[in-house]
C-alpha cells in the first residue's frame, strides 16, 4: 500500500516528522501475550527532590508579585501628576464598572434591540420596523420570543407587530433570530448588563425594546440607521 | 450462510461462516460490518464472538432504537470491538413490545452492566440474567421510559416536588425578604 | 404562544407593583412610636451591617456545566472577583455566604441542591448563572428543572449561554447593592 501511493516506507512512523514508537501489537495476535504500557519516567534527580520545585514556584511568584509592585510604583508617579489614565498599570486586571476591556468586541451578542421606522404613523407614534413575519420565533431554538400581529395603523405598512415580547431568562444569545430578520428589525447590541432580581422583569415588552439606549460600546457603526440615538 | 459473496469484508464473512443460521441478515454499508440475530441467540453469539479468531473482546455500546410502528418494536444495538484485530461488529436484535426481553451480556463482558442498565431506563427493554437491573440515570420515582418515542416530549416528572411537597412555597415565610429596595432596571442605574 | 398579559410589566417604571416598599427606618420604629423621630438621631446600624457583609461574599460554586468555564475567568485576574470581596470559594456551603448556581439543574439533582441551600448558614444569598440556572433554558424536556427558583429562592437572575465576565460582575455589584437596601438583624 505504502509503494502504491508512494510514500516513504516508514511513513507510517512518521506523526508530523517525529519518529513515534511502534506500536506494541505488529501483526499477528499471539495467545497469552501480555504487552505492559508504561510512561517512563522523565523527571531528574533535582525535580524528585520536589522541595527545590517548590522553591523554584514560589520564586517565580514572588518575581511576578514584586515586578507587578514596582510597576505600580511607576504607575504611581505618572498618577500623582495627574496622568494616571494613561498610564501602563502593573496588573492585567480590568476594573470592569469604571473601565471596559480595549478589545471587547464590539459584535458581541448581548441584549436586543427592535429598530424603528424613520417615518412617524399617522398620530406621531413611532412604528417598529418588525412586519411580523414570525421568522425570528420559528429560528429561536429557546422559544423565548413572542409576537402578536396585527394591521399597522400606517396605510402604507401591511403589516406590524402589537406584542413583541423576549423572554430574556431564556434567551441563550445565538443570534439566530437577527441572521433570520428580512428587515433588520432585530438586532443583537454588545450591551452586557442584563443581569437582574426578579424573573418577571426579564421578558422584555415591545416599547422597552424600541426605547433603551445601548450605552456600552459608543460606537456608530453598531446601530446604523433606524434606531434613534438622540433622545 | 455456506454461499457468501466476495464483496462483503473479511470480518464479516468470518463471521458468516461461524454463525451459520443464527444471522438473520447482514450489510456491510459504508464499512459498517452489521448482523442482525434472533434475541434469544444474543449470548451465545457473544460468547463465540469472544472466543472466535476475530477475538472481539470490547463491547464498547449497547443501546437501543424504537421503531414504533413496526411489530417487533425495539431494536437492541451491540458494537463489539476487537483489540487485538482491530475489527468492528455491530449486532442488532429486534424485541417486541409485550415482551421486550432479551438475554444479557453481563457474564461476559463487564462493561455491559451500566450500558444494559441505561438502556433499560431509557426504553425498557428487559435484560434477563443481569444481576442489577436498576434505573442508573433517572430516579426511582420516574414512571414510564422517556426515549421511546410515544413519551411526551415536554412531559416533566419534578423529584423535588415530590419529595418536599410544599418547601418551595414556606420559603417567604421562614425568611421573608421585606424591607427590601430594590434598584430599578440595569441599565438606567447610573453608576 | 403568547405570554400571559398580566406577567408583562413595565420596565424601568419605579412604580410597577413588583418594587417592594422601600425600606424606610423610621416607620414603625420605636422612635416613631415615642415620637421622637425629630429629636434623636439614631444611627442605622443595618447600613453598617450591610456595608460590612457585602464586601465579604464568600461564594460556594455550584457548579454543574459549561457556564464553570466563565465562572472561573470571572475569578481570574482580568476580571477579579476578588475586587468586590467575593474571592474565596469556600467548598463547605456551611462557611459561605453566596450559592453560585452555575449550569444546568436536572430533576435528579433538584434534592441536591436543596440541601446545599439548607446547609448554609443565614445570611445567605443566591446568584443563578446562565440561562438553563435561570429558566432551564432550551431544555425543555424530561430532564431539566425550568429555572433553580423552582427549588431554591434566588436572589439575582444573570442570562446568557453563557453570560459574559461583565454580566457576572454586574450581577455582583446588583446584589451587593440589595445587600446592602437589605434590613439586617442584629439579634
Amino acid at each position: 500500500m505504502s509503494e502504491q501511493l508512494g510514500q516513504n516506507a516508514d511513513f507510517d512512523n512518521l506523526i508530523d516528522g517525529h519518529v513515534m514508537p511502534q506500536p506494541a501489537y505488529q501483526g499477528e495476535f499471539t495467545e497469552g501475550e501480555i504487552v505492559k504500557y508504561y510512561n517512563p519516567s522523565r523527571m531528574t534527580l533535582l525535580e524528585k527532590l520536589y522541595v527545590p520545585a517548590i522553591i523554584g514556584g514560589l520564586m517565580i511568584t514572588a518575581r511576578v508579585f514584586f515586578t507587578n509592585m514596582a510597576k505600580w510604583g511607576i504607575w504611581f508617579t505618572y498618577w500623582i501628576r495627574g496622568k494616571g489614565k494613561d498610564a501602563p498599570k502593573g496588573a492585567v486586571t480590568i476594573y470592569y464598572p469604571e473601565e471596559t476591556r480595549p478589545d471587547y468586541s464590539p459584535i458581541n451578542r448581548g441584549k436586543h434591540i427592535l429598530t424603528m421606522r424613520q417615518q412617524k404613523g399617522p398620530s406621531g407614534e413611532a412604528l417598529p420596523q418588525c412586519v411580523a413575519c414570525y421568522m425570528c420565533a420559528t429560528a429561536c431554538p429557546a422559544f423565548c420570543i413572542h409576537i402578536v400581529a396585527g394591521e399597522s395603523p400606517d396605510p402604507n405598512i401591511e403589516k406590524y407587530c402589537v406584542e413583541f415580547d423576549i423572554e430574556m431568562d431564556k434567551c441563550i444569545f445565538c443570534g439566530y433570530c437577527e441572521e433570520a430578520c428580512p428587515v433588520d428589525a432585530i438586532r443583537l447590541t454588545p450591551e452586557p448588563r442584563m443581569a437582574d432580581y426578579q424573573r418577571e422583569r426579564m421578558i422584555y415588552d415591545r416599547e422597552y425594546l424600541m426605547t433603551w439606549n445601548p450605552t456600552y460600546v459608543e460606537d456608530d457603526h453598531v446601530y446604523p440607521g433606524g434606531h434613534p440615538r438622540e433622545e | 450462510m455456506s454461499e457468501t459473496t466476495p464483496e462483503l469484508s473479511d470480518a464479516l464473512q468470518t463471521v458468516l461462516q461461524g454463525l451459520g443460521d443464527k444471522v438473520l441478515a447482514w450489510h456491510d454499508q459504508h464499512g459498517d460490518d452489521t448482523v442482525l440475530i434472533r434475541p434469544e441467540h444474543r449470548l451465545e453469539v457473544a460468547t463465540w464472538l469472544k472466543e472466535c479468531e476475530l477475538h472481539f473482546d470490547m463491547l464498547m455500546d449497547n443501546t437501543a432504537v424504537d421503531f414504533i410502528e413496526e411489530e417487533p418494536r425495539f431494536e437492541i444495538v451491540d458494537h463489539f470491538f476487537s483489540t487485538k484485530t482491530f475489527k468492528r461488529l455491530r449486532v442488532k436484535c429486534r424485541v417486541p413490545e409485550n415482551k421486550p426481553n432479551a438475554p444479557s451480556l453481563v457474564p461476559l463482558y463487564g462493561s455491559a452492566n451500566w450500558m444494559e442498565r441505561e438502556t433499560y431506563d431509557m426504553y425498557g427493554v428487559v435484560f434477563d440474567g443481569h444481576p442489577d437491573l436498576r434505573r442508573i440515570l433517572l430516579y426511582p420515582e420516574f414512571v414510564g421510559f422517556p426515549l421511546r418515542k410515544d413519551y411526551d416530549k415536554l412531559h416533566e416528572q419534578p423529584l423535588f416536588e415530590a419529595r418536599y411537597p410544599g418547601v418551595r412555597e414556606t420559603d417567604e415565610v421562614i425568611n421573608p425578604r421585606v424591607g427590601v429596595e430594590l434598584p430599578i432596571h440595569g441599565t438606567e442605574v447610573p453608576r | 404562544m403568547a405570554v400571559d398579559p398580566s406577567k408583562i410589566v413595565q420596565l424601568g417604571n419605579g412604580k410597577n407593583g413588583n418594587l417592594v416598599k422601600p425600606y424606610d427606618a423610621n416607620d414603625d420604629s420605636l422612635l416613631t412610636k415615642a415620637g421622637l423621630q425629630d429629636t434623636v438621631w439614631a444611627t442605622r446600624l443595618d447600613a453598617v451591617m450591610g456595608w460590612a457583609r457585602k464586601f465579604s461574599l464568600f461564594q460556594y460554586p455550584f457548579v454543574t456545566a459549561c457556564c464553570g468555564m466563565e465562572f472561573m475567568a470571572v475569578s481570574a485576574s482580568h476580571y477579579d472577583t476578588d475586587r468586590f470581596g467575593a474571592a474565596l470559594p469556600r467548598f463547605s456551603p456551611r462557611q459561605a455566604d453566596m450559592l453560585m448556581i452555575v449550569g444546568t439543574i436536572v430533576h435528579k439533582q433538584a434534592p441536591v441542591l436543596r440541601t446545599v441551600y439548607d446547609q448554609m448558614a443565614d445570611p445567605k444569598w443566591v446568584v443563578a448563572v446562565g440561562a438553563c440556572a435561570v429558566s432551564g433554558g432550551f431544555y425543555q424536556n424530561y430532564t431539566s428543572v425550568p429555572g433553580a427558583d423552582k427549588v431554591i429562592p434566588v436572589d439575582v437572575y444573570i442570562p446568557g449561554c453563557p453570560p459574559r465576565p461583565e454580566t457576572i460582575l454586574d450581577a455582583l455589584v446588583k446584589l451587593q447593592e440589595k445587600i446592602q437596601h437589605s434590613r439586617h438583624d442584629v439579634i
